[in-house]
C-alpha cells in the first residue's frame, strides 16, 4: 500500500529492452512496445520532474566518462553544434545551419543569441575549445573516439566556424552532437579552478537546464535555465535519483516517489504496469546479443559442429518465453532501423530478410553432428557476464537445446570484467558477443571489418560497457535510428559467415 | 605507562599492516583481469596514438615496482593523486561518502550490540526454555538471511506499507539523514547483531556453570550483584568479537547501500574495483583497514582493562 499522504502521481516507467538474442543472432526489433493506455502525458502539470535512474554516476563530464546516464544528463545542459531527431536526422543546436563545402570541409554558423546558463554568451572561442578538448583522449578519453583526425578548427566569422577534417568521412555529420562528441563548454569556466563534472564545480552548458546539485552515486538536480535561447522547458525543476537496485526503484515507483523510472527488467515489468496509473514503454535499443563461435578452437573448427549447434537452438522461443517478446530473432548483427537511415525501412527490411537463416531443427541438427568429427558429441563452456541475468537464462535454455544433441555446455557466471577480459582470448568455442551501438552513425560491422579490428588473435579492440554493473552505453530514445556507411575506412577484416552463425570473435557492447 | 606501551606497539602495527595492504591490494589490481586503457576509452576502435596517450599519462608502460614506488611516495606525503574514472581528486571524491558509510555502521553497531547484548544475556539465563529458543532461532535466521534481502523486507514493511522511514537516499543531512539511515543500518545490524546474540549467550553461558556463581548464589548475593559477576566475566569474550564484527559492518555496507541507493564508501569501493581506479581503491581500502585497524586496538584494550589476567599477561610481555 503506497504511503497515504504521499500525493500520487501519474506514473511512467521505461524499459530499456535489450532487443536480441540467439546464436546466429537477433536483430534488435525496432518496433517500440507501448503498453497500457495511450493516453495524455501523465507527467502534465508538474512543477518538478523525478527520475529514478537505473545506475549512478561519480561525475557528470561526458568527456571523462561514457556512461548512457551522462549523456541523459548532458541532454538537459549542455548542447553540441547539431542535435540529432528521432529519426537519426541532424537538427539545429548552437549551429543554426550546416554545410559540407566539399569532401572534408565542415562549415558552421552558430546562433547568435546562445549564452552559457551563466549569462555569458557561447562564443566562437569556446565552441572551438570545447572542439579540442573533446578531441583530446587525455581530457576526455570517453568522447575522443568520435573525432577523426583533424586538420584544422577555426572560426572563419563573427559566428562562423569551418572544420577540415584530415581525410574524408560519411559519418562526420553526426560528431559534433550532444549524443556523441561535442559538449559545448565555456573555456573560462573549465580553466577555473576545480574538476570539470564533479561535485564541487558541476558544469556548464548552454541547454535548457542548468545543474544546481549533483551529489555523485546519490542524485542530481537541474533546474531551467532561463538564459536557454530555445523553448522554454516543460518542468521547472528536473531530479535524477541513481537507484541501482531494481527492486528499490519498483518501491520508489509504487510509492509514488519516482514519475519515470529507466531500467525495467524483462520479467518484472507486469508488476510495473499493474502499479496504478502507470505506463510502461518498451523502447528499442538496437542492441544485439548472441553466440560467437571461433572457428580456430576445436571442435568448432568443424563446419559441422557449427551448423549443428545453429540448428539446435531454438531462438524463437527464446525470445518468446525469456524474453518475453521484447526482442526478436536476429538475421544480423545491424538492427534494420539502423540499416534503415541509409535505404529506408522498406529496403532494410527487405535486405535482412534476405539473410540467410539458420530453421531450429533437431533431427536435422543431431544428423549434422553425426557427421562432423565428434558424432557422439562433446563437451564445452559458455559464460556470461554478472551484469546480464537474461544472458544467463538464455544460456541455460541453450544448454538445455544443446544436450539433446550430445554436447554438453557447462554454463558458468563469471564477474563481468573477467568476461571482457576473457573475449576473443583464442581459447573459447562458444562465447557472447553483446553489442549496443553507441550512437547512431556506429556500426558493429564497421568495427568487424575495420583495419583497426585486428586479427583475432590479438588485443581485444571490442570491450564491454565500462562499468559492467551500470547500463550499457545506448543512444538515447530518439536518437537511435541513423547511420551512415563509413567508406573512408578501409575493410580489411575477417567475418564469415555460414548457417548463419556469426563467427566473428569479437564480442561488444558500446 | 603499560597502555602507552600498548598504543605505541598497535600503532606501529598498524602502519606497518597498511603498508603491506596497499602493497597487496595494488598487486591485486595489478594482476586483475580488464585494461584501464580500454576503461577509459571504451569499446572502441582506438587510435594507437590516443592509447599511447593514455598509457603515458597514467604511467602504464612503468614496471609494477615503479608504479607501486610511485604511488607509495606520494601517499607518504599525503598525495593520493586523482581518480582515474572520474577525473576528480580521490580526497575530493571521499568528501561526504565517510560521513555516510561512517553514520550507517556506527548506528548499525549501536543498533547490533544495544540489542544483541541483552537478547544474549537473557536467552542465556533462561537456557532452555520457550524465549531461549525463540531468540536462539530468529538469531540463526538473522545471521543466515542476507543483509539486501533484510533490506528489501525492511524497506517494504516500514517503507512502503507502514510509511514510516524513507525509501532510498541520504536526505538533507542532520535529523533527516539518521531517519535515512534507520532502516539500511537496520538491515545491516540484523546479521551482525545475531551474531553478537550468539557469541553473549555462549559465553554467559559459560559464565554461569562456572563454580563461583554457584557460590555466589549460594552465599546470598543478590541477583544484580551475581549479574555483575558474571558479566564481568564474560566481558572479554564479548567485546572482542564485538569488534570483529564492527570492523565487518563496513565490508557489509557495499549490499546495503546499493540497496537503498546511498553514496557511500562501499559502493565507491565497488565501482572503483570494476574499473581498475587504482588511486581510489588505494585510498578506501587503507581508510577501511585504519577503522578497523583502530576499532580492534580499542576492543583490545578494553579487553585488557576488563580482565586483569589479560592485563597483567600484556605488562609482564
Amino acid at each position: 500500500m503506497p504511503h497515504p499522504s504521499l500525493l500520487r502521481r501519474a506514473l511512467v516507467a521505461a524499459v530499456a529492452v535489450p532487443v536480441v538474442v540467439g546464436l546466429a543472432a537477433c536483430a534488435p526489433s525496432s518496433k517500440p512496445q507501448a503498453t497500457t493506455t495511450a493516453s495524455a502525458d501523465p507527467t502534465k502539470g508538474l512543477d518538478q520532474l523525478t527520475v529514478g535512474l537505473n545506475g549512478s554516476l561519480s561525475t557528470l563530464d561526458v568527456g571523462q566518462s561514457g556512461l548512457l546516464l551522462t549523456y541523459y544528463a548532458a541532454a538537459l545542459t549542455e548542447q553540441g553544434l547539431v542535435g540529432i531527431d528521432s529519426t537519426g536526422k541532424l537538427t539545429p543546436a548552437l549551429a543554426t545551419s550546416w554545410k559540407q563545402t566539399d569532401d572534408t570541409t565542415w562549415v558552421y554558423e552558430l546562433r547568435d543569441d546562445a549564452s552559457f546558463s551563466d549569462g555569458t554568451p557561447v562564443t566562437t572561442d569556446d565552441v572551438i575549445f570545447s572542439i579540442n578538448l573533446d578531441r583530446d583522449a587525455k581530457k576526455s578519453p570517453s568522447t575522443a573516439y568520435y573525432w577523426p583526425a583533424l586538420k584544422s578548427v577555426k572560426a572563419t566569422g563573427d559566428h562562423e566556424i569551418t572544420i577540415k577534417l584530415a581525410a574524408p568521412s560519411a559519418t562526420f555529420g553526426w560528431t559534433p552532437s550532444s549524443a556523441a562528441g561535442l559538449f559545448v563548454t565555456s573555456k573560462k569556466f573549465y580553466e577555473s579552478s576545480g574538476t570539470y563534472g564533479s561535485a564541487q564545480k558541476l558544469v556548464l552548458g548552454s541547454g535548457p537546464y542548468r545543474v544546481t546539485e549533483f551529489a555523485p552515486d546519490s542524485h542530481v538536480t537541474f533546474e531551467r535555465n532561463t538564459h536557454y535561447a530555445g523553448t522554454a522547458p516543460k518542468y521547472k525543476t528536473v531530479r535524477f535519483d541513481f537507484i541501482p537496485d531494481a527492486n528499490t526503484r519498483l518501491l520508489a515507483f509504487q510509492q509514488g516517489s519516482l514519475d519515470i523510472a529507466l531500467g525495467v527488467p524483462v520479467d518484472q515489468s507486469k508488476t510495473w504496469a499493474a502499479t496504478q496509473g502507470a505506463q510502461v514503454k518498451a523502447v528499442s535499443d538496437l542492441s544485439y546479443q548472441g553466440l560467437t563461435i571461433d572457428p580456430g578452437v576445436a571442435p568448432f573448427d568443424d563446419a559441422h559442429v557449427r551448423r549443428a549447434v545453429a540448428q539446435a537452438v531454438d531462438k524463437q522461443s527464446i525470445v518468446t518465453g525469456i524474453l518475453k517478446d521484447d526482442a526478436s530473432v536476429a538475421l544480423g548483427i545491424t538492427a534494420p532501423a539502423q540499416l534503415a537511415v541509409g535505404v529506408g525501412q522498406d529496403a532494410a527490411d527487405a535486405a535482412v530478410e534476405s539473410l540467410p537463416k539458420t530453421a531450429f531443427d533437431l533431427d536435422a541438427a543431431k544428423a549434422e553432428l553425426a557427421k562432423s568429427s565428434k558424432p557422439d558429441g562433446f563437451s564445452t563452456t559458455l559464460t556470461y557476464p554478472d551484469s546480464d541475468a537474461n544472458l544467463g537464462k538464455v544460456s541455460l535454455a541453450i544448454a538445455e537445446s544443446l544436450k539433446k544433441i550430445g554436447i554438453a555446455v557447462d554454463v558458468k557466471e563469471v564477474p563481468a570484467s573477467t568476461w571482457s577480459a576473457d573475449l576473443g582470448n583464442g581459447k573459447q568455442g562458444l562465447s557472447w558477443m553483446s553489442y549496443i551501438p553507441p550512437v547512431p552513425t556506429d556500426w558493429p560491422s564497421d568495427w568487424l571489418l575495420s583495419a583497426q579490428n585486428p586479427p583475432a588473435t590479438r588485443t581485444r579492440r571490442w570491450r564491454p560497457s565500462r562499468r559492467p554493473r551500470r547500463p550499457p552505453r545506448t543512444p538515447r530514445p530518439g536518437s537511435t535510428t541513423s547511420c551512415a556507411p563509413r567508406p573512408s575506412r578501409s575493410r580489411t577484416g575477417s567475418t564469415s559467415r555460414s548457417t548463419g552463425v556469426t563467427r566473428s570473435r569479437r564480442s561488444a557492447r558500446g | 605507562m603499560s597502555v602507552l606501551a600498548f598504543v605505541g606497539r598497535r600503532i606501529a602495527a598498524l602502519a606497518a599492516m597498511l603498508v603491506v595492504l596497499s602493497f597487496l591490494v595494488f598487486a591485486l589490481l595489478y594482476l586483475a583481469p580488464g585494461d584501464l586503457v580500454h576503461s577509459l576509452l571504451g569499446a572502441r576502435a582506438v587510435t594507437p596514438q590516443a592509447e599511447a596517450a593514455i598509457r603515458a599519462q597514467y604511467h602504464l608502460d612503468d614496471p609494477f615496482w615503479v608504479q607501486y614506488l610511485r604511488w607509495l611516495g606520494a601517499a607518504l606525503h599525503g598525495d593520493f593523486g586523482t581518480s582515474v574514472r572520474t577525473g576528480t581528486p580521490v580526497a575530493q571524491m571521499l568528501e561526504g561518502r565517510v560521513g555516510v558509510t561512517v553514520t550507517l555502521a556506527a548506528i548499525a553497531g549501536v543498533l547490533a550490540v544495544g540489542v544483541g547484548v541483552p537478547l544474549g544475556v537473557r536467552a542465556a539465563r533462561r537456557r532452555g526454555s520457550f524465549e531461549d529458543r525463540a531468540i536462539t532461532s530468529a538469531s540463526v535466521v538473522g545471521v543466515s538471511a542476507p543483509g539486501f534481502a533484510v533490506g528489501l523486507v525492511l524497506l517494504y514493511v516500514f517503507a512502503v506499507m507502514l510509511g514510516w522511514f524513507p525509501l532510498y537516499g541520504v536526505g538533507d543531512g542532520g535529523l533527516d539523514r539518521l531517519w535515512h539511515l534507520a532502516l539500511p543500518a537496520a538491515a545491516l545490524a540484523v546479521g551482525v547483531g545475531a551474531l553478537v546474540v550468539k557469541v553473549t549467550r555462549t559465553a554467559v553461558l559459560r559464565e554461569l556453570d562456572q563454580d563461583y556463581v554457584t557460590f555466589a548464589r549460594s552465599r546470598g548475593l543478590s541477583g544484580a550483584r551475581v549479574l555483575r559477576l558474571y558479566l564481568r566475566g564474560a566481558a572479554v569474550p564479548i567485546v572482542t568479537s564485538v569488534g570483529l564484527v564492527l570492523a565487518s559492518l563496513v565490508g557489509g555496507s557495499i549490499l546495503v547501500e546499493t540497496t537503498f541507493a546511498l553514496p557511500g564508501l562501499g559502493v565507491l569501493l565497488a565501482d572503483s574495483i570494476t574499473f581498475k581506479d587504482v588511486p581510489v581503491v588505494q585510498a578506501v581500502t587503507l581508510l577501511l583497514a585504519t577503522f578497523i585497524g583502530v576499532t580492534t586496538a580499542v576492543v583490545d584494550l578494553f579487553a585488557n582493562l576488563a580482565d586483569p589476567r589479560v592485563r597483567r599477561a600484556a605488562v609482564a610481555r
